[in-house]
């Protein structure tokens, strides 16, 4: 069960939209550039050379001796790529709820958006990347495919590092342009980032969901801890009381520059908490009007 | 006010420094959080910092019952110190100056150390008995302090410790001593013995006397009392009539020859209280040639003029009771059932402390 009850119910008015066109066939939800096979029609057009001779509407024909094609509307399926970051900083929590890892929330996000993405008709896939590894969950459509990438997001354990760079070349060519793509790490990976920032310059709308633990966002230490990274890059040692405020001030400056720097490459950076509901970063990505 | 009846387990609170060291040696700050902000948290890792000890309440508790366990070792009674401590008892051996020794204790309440402990108003009778100052140990409550003061040398004393539940304030003067008056000690024959004997006794005396014994013999006549101070009575074959044999068992020494169980040297029989001397011969010179050597006579004078009666005069201040195991048995209210109550509750809280640190260290 990775969506509680609350939030599939609060999934409802939330829609999954990509600034782009989707570039895919298919019946979808979303309005497509091409016009074409459809149910909602759109116009008549001269016919061309080439036009399928069904396409031709034989009544406007037998009224006006000239041959027109009915043009419609052609619906779009929206390519949806969930990248979740496996690396083992994901595998920290809070203290007070150590089941709610960061990776617990990622995995509950992105149910939620494959939950949304069926719901639309769209394709989507998942992309896990930690481990040493980029693992593919390739794109899909339909509650079966939601239900074999719910269990991949069941099974996916936080450890190891970012691959690299190597690994992660041939991930754009995967992801059509057009796609909607959710990133969902936890900031501490400038890959990821750099990855987040390729894909988005190149006609994929990009959102970037970055989880942080209440720890991180209140710093509620007390004593002396060694404060050591998961992922075994260093350790730092420090009365947490003297240290509290310096280390707000440095981690909230960085995360604002970071943000700032996502929003300039056209990525919707959106902040989420391991001891917060999903819906309200659900709501600022998906929240407006679903859309032309 | 409080005793300590094993004061040696005071040295218990040593161990209080034990858990100032482990609060100093082992602190939460080994806790590790896995922490991906890390490089936001400024390192701050000075000595002084380290030094500091945490979990202030957690020592306290720890500390105060390492110190109430020390407590509980050495055992620790409440006295209570002024519940009108009854009035203590003067006790004036008889014979002393009176005004000298009311001097020596004012106020307290004096009596004859005497049967039946009657007040220095009345006249004092008899002699100085310690053996009721048992009586009186046993009969006064254990608060009534006792002083006693007794002459600095006491007479016809047997010279045993007493051994008294109370601590006995021992106070003696000097008084003057009964006079034993200097006398000679006879030494006794019988006008009837035979020549060559009395010959020898004779002798023997006279070598004693010239040694600086107060010696002197004298003749006896038959059915004569015998003398007042005597010492020897040498019988020889003569077989002792009921006097004679009264005075051996009542501590008499008495020298006898052609005695069958005789024996050469002599060598003391008990009789009674008495000792009796016997040599096999006669008691002369060609029965017995050793009598001729030169040493003999103060060897003789060791065993038969030895005086059979110990010295019955013993200084006071040796026969002062001692502060035994008897006089040491303190009174009071043992604390240790409060001490263990305390330590169990201390304990608990110390627990329930460091249930809730711990807790608090895993938020």
């Amino acid at each position: 069960m990775l969506i509680a009850p609350e939030l599939l119910a609060a999934l409802a008015p939330l829609r999954l939209r990509s600034r782009y066109a989707p570039a895919g066939l298919g019946t979808g939800f979303h309005a497509s550039p091409h016009r074409g096979s459809g149910l909602e029609f759109a116009e008549y057009r001269a016919y061309q050379p080439g036009d399928e001779p069904r396409r031709v509407d034989w009544k406007l024909y037998a009224r006006s001796d000239r041959f027109f094609v009915r043009d419609a509307e052609r619906d779009a399926q929206l390519h949806v790529w969930v990248i979740v970051d496996c690396s083992a900083s994901m595998g920290q929590a809070d203290a007070a709820a150590p089941q709610r890892t960061r990776l617990a929330q990622a995995a509950a996000l992105a149910a939620c958006v494959f939950e949304l993405a069926t719901r639309q008709n769209d394709r989507f896939g998942l992309i896990a990347i930690g481990n040493d590894r980029v693992a593919m969950h390739g794109d899909g459509e339909g509650r079966r495919h939601r239900d074999r990438l719910g269990l991949a997001l069941d099974a996916l354990q936080a450890g190891g590092a970012w691959p690299d760079a190597a690994a992660l070349a041939p991930l754009p060519a995967r992801i059509a342009p057009g796609a909607l793509v959710l990133m969902i790490g936890d900031g501490f990976e400038p890959a990821m980032d750099g990855l987040a920032m390729r894909l988005a310059g190149t006609r994929r709308d990009v959102s970037f969901v970055t989880l942080l633990t209440a720890e991180e966002r209140d710093f509620p230490f007390d004593g002396s801890p060694r404060f050591e990274d998961p992922e075994g890059a260093g350790v730092r040692r420090a009365v947490a009381e003297r240290v509290r405020t310096g280390f707000l001030a440095r981690f909230g400056a960085a995360r604002a520059e970071r943000q700032r720097e996502l929003t300039r490459a056209g990525i919707g950076a959106v902040d989420a908490y391991t001891d917060a509901s999903l819906i309200v970063p659900l709501r600022r990505l998906f929240g407006g009007v679903p859309g032309a | 006010m409080t005793v300590w009846l094993w004061p040696l387990g005071l040295a218990a609170l040593a161990t209080l420094a034990l858990p100032i060291v482990i609060h100093l040696l082992r602190r939460p700050q080994d806790r590790v959080v896995p922490f991906a902000a890390w490089r936001h948290v400024t390192e701050q890792t000075s000595f002084r910092e380290r030094l500091q000890l945490r979990a202030w309440l957690l020592l306290a508790l720890r500390l105060l019952l390492l110190a109430v366990l020390a407590l509980l070792l050495a055992q620790p009674l409440w006295r209570h110190a002024s519940r009108s401590a009854p009035a203590p008892w003067l006790l004036i051996a008889p014979g002393l100056d009176v005004a000298q020794v009311r001097a020596l204790a004012p106020g307290a309440e004096a009596h004859w150390l005497q049967p039946g402990f009657p007040p220095i108003s009345e006249a004092p009778t008899g002699r100085v008995d310690l053996s009721l100052l048992r009586e009186l140990d046993a009969r006064l409550p254990l608060a009534t302090s006792m002083t006693v003061v007794l002459p600095s040398q006491l007479v016809d004393h047997d010279a045993v410790r007493l051994r008294l539940r109370r601590r006995v304030t021992w106070k003696t003067v000097p008084a003057p001593l009964p006079v034993v008056p200097q006398q000679a000690a006879i030494v006794a024959v019988p006008a009837s013995a035979p020549d060559g004997e009395q010959r020898t006794v004779r002798a023997l005396v006279a070598a004693w006397q010239a040694d600086g014994a107060a010696v002197e013999l004298r003749l006896l006549e038959t059915g004569a009392p015998l003398p007042d101070g005597l010492r020897l009575l040498c019988l020889f074959d003569a077989a002792p009539d009921a006097a004679a044999q009264a005075w051996l068992a009542g501590g008499g020494t008495v020298l006898q020859s052609h005695a069958a169980d005789g024996h050469w040297p002599l060598q003391a029989q008990p009789v009674g209280q008495g000792r009796r001397y016997a040599v096999p011969a006669a008691f002369d010179v060609t029965a017995i040639p050793a009598l001729a050597d030169i040493g003999e006579p103060a060897a003789l004078r060791r065993l038969l003029l030895a005086p059979l009666q110990p010295p019955a005069r013993t200084l006071a201040d040796a026969v002062a009771p001692s502060d035994g195991a008897a006089a040491s048995i303190e009174t009071g209210t043992p604390l240790q059932p409060l001490l263990l109550a305390l330590a169990a509750l201390l304990l608990l809280a110390e627990r329930l402390c460091a249930l809730w640190q711990s807790g608090r260290r895993d938020d």
